[in-house]
């Protein structure tokens, strides 16, 4: 483990908690049964710190990220995103908070297929109706090695250069928390690694929060902690 | 409009067919809109370039100036009521003309309408070509569409039925009743040369434009003219009574409205059909955070710019179109209709866009990520 990564472990345990869940779990109805696909947690993501979070398929990864995302409504607990709260909120304000506060990277980077790189970001500009930062937008696609490709389309990018247009449209609005569900699933794992080590590099120089959702092993020593989750239930590891 | 336009910008061709469906319905609507001017004006412009605010006949005649025949104490009457506003008196012949000098000379018969009216008159006819008349008893002034039939200055004509020899010597533009050509000559002689198949009489009134914007005859009036048995109708009023007159204008109205919506209804469904595709998409930015009315705005300005552009294309083909139209195809283009015929297939095609985005709302953004 490098020193750099260490430096950065010791700085997140004394960062400010960006992301609290506090007796979250979240149970799906389906006709006559209830399924619990995530057990009463308690966790804490603090400011600097990349948290894997591992687990088999079924047990409640999705689900965990799409409650801390506010993109779904968790039956019971509460879900603080830089102190305030996002349970309860109506759609539209959690859209909202989303938007301004947190990045996802997505499997498939789930990226808009007709936009261009520079476009990819531009887009939350648009939304919010703000200026686009050239000087930022420059920097991250150059610091994520894309910058050759910033008029590119998608469609013409290979599965890791996607990956980190993602990131770069994830991190570019400066949000208090990345979100990655599986970032690196479509990808071999050399380029795995190398794109998990771009999501750590920039949380940790940011000192932003992030969480990753994966079942690839191979990418928690990039994590400054790594939680288990089975049938439901999150521990350390 | 950001969205709407860069996919635009992604895949023109995709949407190039969009375009088209609705350039060549738009065109399809222009131009059947300027035939369905053109001929309805035909209808008109002899009427309404006579400064009248309106035409007064006998109540018998059932609104239908050509069974209208007012007697000599009823134009006395008509005349008397309406003195202030200005009035003339209007003997209509409908007639066929056989020239018998000049070039027309011969076997070619056109069908046309005399008005016989005060040639001094605010009802006289504006002269673009030749001269006004002089010698009122046998010189009219004619429409310039009869020159199709080869008709020039000099031509003498007579009316079937009357043996009398008029003389061209003027040619006034625009001037055509029930889409036939006018010709204007002195009431008195007309009167007098009836053809022998028509009754010589002065079939209605034209009321002049008071010089107050009164567009109509006041309430005062219409009772002095109800006794006498006369009736006054707008000169819209009138146009109206025009036989096929208003059923073509609605059967053109209905025609051009019904082409609007099938082109919007189109749209809708190639916009829907395309919005349901980008299904994923749509989720994929909702998870982000975009709001969906953002993205609905998105879909709604994309309907409007693909329609808009298709009207316009529709547009320039009509307009050259309009260029290589011969002459005798009555065609005209109204502005105003054109731009109301615009903002109709924008606004039917916004509605459409809308319809067709608007299960964005109900997309769950939590699939894009489960
Ligand atoms: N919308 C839903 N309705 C009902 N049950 C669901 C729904 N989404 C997930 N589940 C169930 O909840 C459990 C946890 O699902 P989840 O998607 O969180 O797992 P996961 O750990 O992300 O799996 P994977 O690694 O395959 O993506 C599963 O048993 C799944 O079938
Ligand atoms: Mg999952």
């Amino acid at each position: 483990m490098s020193a750099g990564a260490d430096r950065a472990r010791r700085a997140a345990q004394d960062g400010a908690p960006v992301l609290e869940l506090s007796g979250v779990s979240k149970q799906y109805r389906q006709g006559d049964e209830t399924i619990d696909a995530l057990h009463a947690t308690d966790l804490t993501v603090r400011a600097g710190e990349l948290v894997g979070v591992l687990g088999p398929s079924g047990s409640g990864k999705s689900t965990l990220l799409t409650v801390m995302g506010g993109l779904r409504t968790p039956s019971a607990g509460r879900v603080l995103l830089a102190g305030r709260e996002i349970t309860g909120l109506p759609e539209k304000e959690r859209a909202r908070r989303r938007h301004r506060e947190m990045g996802f990277v997505l499997q498939d980077a789930g990226l808009v297929p007709y936009l261009r790189v520079t476009d990819q970001l531009a887009l939350h500009d648009k939304v919010e109706r703000t200026a686009a930062d050239e000087a930022r937008r420059a920097g991250l696609l150059e610091a994520l090695g894309i910058a050759d490709h910033r008029d590119k389309y998608p469609e013409e990018l290979s599965g890791g250069e996607r990956q980190r247009v993602a990131i770069a449209t994830a991190l570019y609005h400066d949000p208090q928390v990345v979100l990655a569900d599986e970032p690196t699933a479509a990808l071999d794992s050399g380029r795995a690694k190398v794109v998990a080590r771009l999501l750590a590099e920039q949380t940790h120089e940011r000192g932003r929060a992030a969480v990753m959702v994966t079942h690839d092993e191979r990418l928690l020593p990039v994590c400054d902690r790594v939680l288990r989750m089975s049938d439901g239930a999150l521990s350390p590891c | 409009m950001f969205l709407a336009l860069r996919e635009i910008r992604h895949q023109p061709s995709k949407f190039a067919l969009a375009v088209a469906v609705v350039a060549l319905v738009a065109y399809l609507t222009f131009f059947l809109d300027g035939l369905a001017n053109g001929l309805a004006s035909s209808y008109r412009t002899g009427i309404e370039q006579r400064d009248a605010a309106a035409v007064v006949i006998t109540e018998d005649s059932n609104e239908q100036i050509n069974a209208s025949f007012l007697s000599r104490d009823q134009v006395e009457a008509g005349t008397g009521a309406l003195a202030a506003q200005g009035v003339d008196e209007l003997a209509l012949v409908a007639g066929t003309a056989r020239p018998v000098s000049g070039a027309a000379s011969g076997e070619t018969r056109s069908d046309l309408y005399v008005f016989g009216l005060d040639l001094g008159g605010f009802a006289r006819p504006q002269v673009v070509e030749g001269r006004d008349v002089v010698d009122a008893a046998d010189e009219v002034v004619v429409d310039d569409s009869l020159k199709r039939d080869g008709w020039g200055l000099g031509t003498v004509f007579q009316l079937v039925g009357s043996e009398h020899r008029w003389t061209v010597v003027g040619f006034t533009h625009d001037d055509t009743y029930t889409t036939a050509p006018m010709v204007f000559a002195d009431r008195q002689a007309v009167l007098a040369n009836t053809p022998n198949t028509l009754v010589p009489a002065v079939n209605a009134l034209l009321v002049h434009h008071a010089a107050s914007d009164e567009q109509t005859v006041p309430e005062r009036t219409r009772q002095s003219l109800d006794d006498a048995g006369l009736q006054a109708l707008s000169t819209q009023e009138f146009i109206n009574t025009l036989s096929g007159y208003s059923a073509q204008v609605a059967t053109f109205s209905l025609m051009v409205a019904a082409l609007i919506v099938i082109a919007a209804l189109v749209l809708a469904i190639f916009l829907y059909v395309l919005n349901l595709q980008k299904k994923p998409v749509f989720g994929i930015m909702k998870a982000r955070g975009v709001p969906t009315n953002y993205l609905v705005r998105s879909g709604v300005v994309q309907a409007a710019v693909l329609s808009a552009t298709g009207v316009l294309a529709g547009f320039a083909l009509t307009a050259a179109t309009s260029l290589v139209l011969p002459e005798q195809i009555p065609f005209r283009v109204m502005p105003g209709q054109y731009a109301a015929i615009l903002a109709a297939f924008v606004l039917c095609s916004v509605i459409g866009g809308l319809i067709s985005v608007r299960f964005v709302s109900r997309i769950d953004p939590a699939e894009a990520i489960a």
